[in-house]
């Protein structure tokens, strides 16, 4: 079976990171914002298992599953979080969320 | 035994800081009386620590009679040469124990006195606190054993000096006053680095055994600098020409303070520093000379300006600088001891005056002007003949304490070959009888009381009982010298044991002595004479040598003189430049640069605009910028790197 | 002990052991008892405190690595450790004064500050990317949400939404450095990245580039630092007082590994760290200018605080490491007694959050306002002051290490300068009288009377006679 080359699974990767980062910015919604910041990590992940295949070493992959142990973690956490926001505005858009600035 | 008191050393000097620190913190929180009791406290322990050590110094031999304390805190600052070190560690050796003796001893006396001499004051914990803050940076002055420290404690009493010259701080003089002494004595303050400087170039080290270990490799000329810088420092806090015109007005401090700082302590302190450097006048004597006429000039120049004043406390003040003057010239000449020894009594006797003369004031409400008393020995027979003992002490007369230290010091110039010195220092005591018993008959005796206030007799047992005690000192005080038994000099022999004039003050010259006692004797009698018997004596005096009176009462013009020198030509510059600059060019120059700070500040809040996507959007921008400025630098340090 | 091949030296995890078990038995306390007061909890937390540092004392100047050389007790891990544990404790001392009735469970609340710690603890520690991010992630899932327990001020839940979204995003730049930097060194190890960081592979400059921009994130390093103001400030007094002073010796801790163990004497590499040190010094002390509300200003000073600190890293130098610890124990002693002092008036409520707050306080809580002053002199870098020679310690680093070492030293002093006036203008309105002040009543409480009494000893002491703790700073190492 011919083997995918690691610069493809680094661009693809470099991509997923760029549409998350673009994602975080456009959305005003705090929740596809957590969707875009997971597409984020989960580049990472594609990176370092690509890495790991490509150097036959185990400690990339371990560190893609704690990633993904942490965004579970981090995933309750922010929604917990939003979901509070939520109950005393009935709204959740970001931009309505400033009281504090300068 | 011996070892507790040689352990217990460094709390002679803690004591006194705790005392300070303890009212400071606490002392709105308790009672007044507890406050002083804290102050009496620990000068007290400081005291008894004192006398116990002295116990366990003065009978050892000469050899073993210097004793450091363990060195603490011999760390760096990282930013002083790797080669200066400066521990901090106490010296003990006879002449700083008999320093500590008189700053605790006295100290302690003039404590008791201000529990209710100051009682109706309301700064009275204040008040504490500044005299223990004051000894504790006595103690620190005399017990250091390094220059640098000794500057601590210098610039420390210098302080406390301003502090409680300053204490009546609604009174605009008082005020002035003490930043006249405070303005004085850093003038001296600046002296003494110079000369730890020169030292320091030339030994590499500020401490005394080093210093003192290479006088012989410094060379006369810089030796003679580092003499004549010390002085500027010794005469500025000891009121010696050309300095001494801040101590006149120091009277204005609570008549306590006068004792203690202006005249018993404190303006010593330059006699001090000139003993303990004397290895530095040994080997310089061009600076020895100078100090030595310096001494004898204030001597006779201060003694002249004390026949002619009215403010009881600033007669006692010109007498202070007048018998500084004399120890000057008593180390100058190189007589330490003897200049040591009139430290030792004058602190008693002059103490003792300002005491009974606190009294008179604070029977009379506070005036202090003798023209307005007279007639109060019946009233305050206690002032009197504690005033009296103390008179007849700084006159000189046979067996007061005064006798015997002025009539060693005048023997040793006499010795030393310093014929003008000597004619003045025998003239000044003529001088010294004449004015102290112009003050006692003024006050206590020739005719009625003259003043309006009421005279409130006095009880107070704190009050007496201290000058009590000093009246006896000042009496006993001299024994300690007697014919073929001179113990003093015996004690302090470790310290000047290299002094190339060992004087015994045990050998008396007879006809010398005889004479002074009889100059110090024509001078009460011509003060009775003209102020008891017949008055009008001295009015007539008083008239026809009108240009002297003046000179005398306005001190020879030193302050106009030092105001048309220095103070005008700095405050009419300082006004053309305000009116020039301040206005439109520094003031302006912060103001544009604060407006200039707030635009930055509030492009930097304005940022801050409380969206997250800005946030984001920022982060993301920033992160975009590093990284490229980032590949750019690399990119040309690899690009650098390769051939 | 060994266990499956994975060695385990419990003298080096002894700290966060001794945490792990205070934390899971403040949770069990809770559990048990009903309605333990929260003064009992957060003893036990303090207790832990206590035996964390006694765990700690005997690895004092010791260099040792264990679970098979993934974690270390060595220089760059034994004086942060310390920071963060006294920060621990000097936090729940404040916390001890919140309202009883604001709805939070004091229990968990406790426990997430402990397990906060251990995650600062693991990031000092830690020698493989995996147990920086390990550490990173532990310590900032816990912040999160404690930044939002301040209810009922929206003010609290604004700062919990922006900082865990911000947060997250920093995380994910920070995988993706790690992700490349393993992929440029084909390993998660400090050590063999030094290999790479000596020809600079584009994947390495890249990677690290990323890395530094979730780190700088951390540290409110300027232009990542637009978060701080608002998370500062809307989170409850304690948290951020937390937040200034754990996070940043966590985060300088790795900072500083990385510097000394990946980079060496090369400057090159690390030009984007002098960068961001210089833009934050001038932002930090330029925006907090205009401040109002204390809280904020502290928050921009912190992030001036943070260029500060990087100076001591400049040079790379022998002694780079202690200046930065003894600026950083300086920074917790005057950062964390600034904090109390604002807890303590306010009574753990916001009500001495604003500057008009402190008008002529000297004359109404004299000895609450001297020792204000002092910390915030300190902040501002006077002479007798820990933070006067914290800054001559920096500036001797900077001025050692080369043109941007100079750089860097100049805007430090730019900077200090600028926040004189800043910190003064507190310090002007405690001390001018005012007619018709009420004294203050509230802030009495012992608890909160002890970090200011550690934080003024400790700023004096520090200031006066520093040779001391810099030699047992420098010889932790």
């Amino acid at each position: 079976m011919p083997q995918v080359p690691l610069n493809l699974y680094l661009e693809l990767s470099a991509v997923l990171f760029i549409i998350g980062v673009i994602g975080f910015l456009l959305r005003r919604n705090p929740i596809t914002m957590l969707m875009a910041i997971e597409l984020m990590w989960n580049a990472g992940n594609l990176a370092f298992i690509a890495f790991a295949r490509n150097f036959i070493d185990m400690s990339g992959q371990v560190f893609a599953f704690l990633v993904i142990t942490v965004a579970a973690a981090e995933a309750a956490i922010a929604l917990a979080i939003v979901v509070m926001v939520f109950r005393r505005r009935e709204n959740a858009d970001v931009d309505d969320i400033s009281v504090m600035r300068g | 035994m011996a070892d507790f008191f040689l352990g217990a050393v460094p709390l002679i000097l803690l004591f006194p800081l705790v005392g300070a620190a303890t009212i400071a913190l606490f002392g709105p929180y308790v009672q007044r009386s507890a406050s002083a009791f804290i102050g009496c406290l620990s000068i007290g322990l400081s005291f008894l620590l004192t006398v116990g050590t002295s116990f366990v110094i003065f009978p050892l031999s000469p050899a073993q009679q210097t004793l450091y304390t363990h060195s603490k805190f011999v760390g760096y600052w990282a930013h002083l040469p790797p080669d200066l070190i400066i521990g901090f560690r106490l010296l003990i050796d006879p002449l700083s124990l008999l320093w500590m003796l008189i700053i605790t001893g006295v100290g302690l006396l003039i404590h008791v006195y201000s529990v209710s001499y100051m009682a109706s004051d309301k700064n009275y914990r204040t008040f504490f606190a500044y005299m223990n803050l004051f000894v504790f940076t006595m103690l620190l002055l005399v017990m250091a054993d390094n220059f640098l420290w000794l500057l601590v404690g210098w610039g420390g009493v210098g302080l406390a000096s301003y502090l409680l010259i300053g204490f009546y701080y609604d009174r605009p003089v008082a005020v002035l006053a003490a930043r006249k002494a405070l303005i004085m004595n850093v003038i001296g303050d600046v002296g003494i680095m110079l000369a730890m400087f020169l030292m320091y170039a030339h030994v590499g080290s500020v401490s005394y055994q080093n210093v003192f270990g290479h006088v012989a490799t410094i060379g006369t000329s810089a030796l003679t600098w580092i003499g004549v810088w010390l002085l500027l420092g010794a005469v500025a806090k000891s009121a010696q020409l050309p300095l001494q015109t801040w101590l006149p007005d120091a009277m204005e401090g609570p008549t306590p303070v006068s004792a203690l700082i202006h005249a018993a302590t404190m303006v010593t302190a330059g006699v001090y520093l000139i003993a303990r450097a004397h290895p530095i006048y040994d080997n310089a004597p061009a600076a020895a000379e100078l100090v030595a006429v310096v001494g004898g000039v204030t001597a006779l120049f201060a003694a002249t300006i004390g026949c002619v004043q009215y403010d009881i406390k600033r007669v006692l003040a010109y007498s202070t600088m007048s018998q500084i003057g004399y120890m000057m010239l008593a180390v100058g000449a190189g007589a330490f001891a003897a200049g040591a020894f009139h430290f030792m009594t004058h602190a008693f006797f002059k103490a003792l005056l300002f005491m009974s003369a606190g009294i008179v004031i604070h029977a009379l409400g506070g005036e202090q002007d003798i023209r307005k008393m007279g007639g109060l020995a019946t009233r305050l027979p206690f002032a009197y003949w504690t005033f009296l003992v103390g008179a007849v002490a700084i006159a000189g007369i046979f067996p007061f304490a005064g006798f015997f230290s002025k009539d060693a010091i005048i023997d040793a110039v006499l010795k030393l070959h310093h014929p003008y010195l000597f004619v003045f220092t025998v003239v000044a005591a003529g001088l010294t009888a004449f004015y102290m018993f112009r003050l006692v008959f003024l006050t206590f005796l020739t005719g009625a009381y003259r003043g309006d206030h009421e005279v409130h007799a006095e009880t107070e047992r704190t009050m007496t009982v201290p000058v009590a005690i000093l009246a006896v000192l000042s009496l006993i005080g001299g024994w300690i010298v007697l014919p073929h038994h001179d113990e003093l000099s015996f004690l302090l022999r470790s310290t000047f044991a290299d002094a190339p004039f060992p004087q015994s003050m045990a050998d008396f010259n007879g006809w010398l002595s005889f004479g002074v006692l009889l100059i110090a004797l024509a001078g009460i009698a011509f003060a009775w004479v003209a102020y008891q018997w017949r008055p009008q004596i001295a009015a007539a005096l008083h008239r026809s040598l009108g240009g002297v009176h003046a000179l005398l009462t306005n001190a020879y013009y030193f302050d106009t003189i030092y105001h048309w020198l220095f103070e005008w030509p700095v405050l009419a510059l300082a006004q053309w430049l305000r009116d020039a600059f301040e206005v439109d060019a520094v003031d302006a120059l912060p103001a544009l640069a604060l407006r200039a700070g707030a635009y930055f500040g509030s492009l930097s809040n304005r940022w801050e605009t409380g969206y997250l996507r800005r946030y984001g959007l920022t982060f993301v921008v920033g992160a975009a910028l590093l990284l490229f400025i980032y590949l750019f630098v690399a990119h040309g340090a690899t690009a650098g790197a390769a051939p | 002990m060994t266990i499956q091949g994975v060695n385990f030296d419990f003298g080096i995890l002894g700290p966060i052991s001794v945490l792990v078990i205070t934390g899971l038995v403040v949770l069990l306390v809770d559990l048990v008892g009903r309605a333990v007061p929260r003064v009992v909890l957060y003893g036990i937390g303090v207790a832990g405190c206590a035996g964390a540092f006694i765990a700690l004392a005997p690895l004092y100047g010791r260099s040792a690595t264990t679970v098979n050389g993934a974690f270390a007790t060595d220089r760059f891990s034994w004086g942060f450790s310390a920071v963060l544990i006294f920060t621990l404790a000097v936090t729940l001392l404040l916390s001890s004064l919140r309202n009883a009735d604001d709805g939070n469970s004091p229990a968990s609340y406790a426990a997430l500050l402990i397990f906060c710690t251990i995650g600062g603890l693991i990031m000092a520690g830690a020698t493989t990317l995996i147990g920086i991010f390990l550490g990173i992630e532990e310590l900032s899932l816990a912040l999160y949400v404690l930044a939002g327990t301040g209810y009922p001020r929206p003010a609290s839940e604004e700062a919990a939404l922006k900082y865990v979204l911000l947060g997250s995003l920093a995380s994910g730049f920070l995988i993706y450095g790690s992700a490349l930097l393993y992929g440029s060194a084909g390993s998660v190890s400090l050590s063999a990245l030094s290999a790479a960081a000596s020809s600079l592979p584009l994947l390495f400059v890249i990677g690290f580039g990323l890395l530094l921009v979730g780190l700088a994130f951390k540290l409110a390093l300027s232009p990542f630092h637009l978060w701080t103001p608002d998370v500062y400030e809307g989170s409850p007094i304690a948290i951020t007082a937390y937040m200034t002073v754990a996070v940043k010796a966590a985060t300088f801790a790795v900072l500083a590994r990385f510097v000394y163990t990946v980079f060496g004497h090369d400057s090159v590499a690390l030009v984007p760290l002098w960068l961001l040190a210089i833009f934050s010094m001038l932002v930090g002390s330029f925006g907090a200018l205009r401040q109002r509300n204390l809280k904020r200003l502290l928050a921009y000073s912190s992030i001036a605080q943070a260029g500060f600190m990087v100076v001591a890293l400049s040079g790379v130098g022998e002694y780079g490491l202690s200046s930065l610890l003894f600026y950083l124990v300086a920074y917790a002693l005057m950062n964390l007694g600034a904090f109390a002092v604002i807890a303590m008036l306010g009574d753990g409520d916001e009500a001495y959050a604003d500057i008009d707050a402190y008008r002529a306080l000297f004359y109404r809580r004299p000895w609450v306002a001297v020792a204000l002053t002092l910390f915030l002199f300190s902040l501002a870098g006077i002479p007798g002051t820990a933070g006067f020679y914290g800054k001559v310690l920096l500036l001797e680093q900077g001025f050692a290490g080369g043109p941007w070492g100079i750089a860097l030293a100049l805007a430090l002093i730019a900077g200090s300068i600028v926040s004189i006036y800043v910190y003064f203008q507190v310090v002007w309105a405690m001390f001018v009288p005012q007619e018709g002040e009420q004294p203050v009543t509230a802030g009495n409480s012992w608890l909160t009377w002890v970090p200011v009494a550690v934080g003024v000893a400790g700023v004096v002491a520090l200031g006066v006679i520093p040779q001391v703790f810099v030699s047992i700073v420098s010889s932790s190492m």
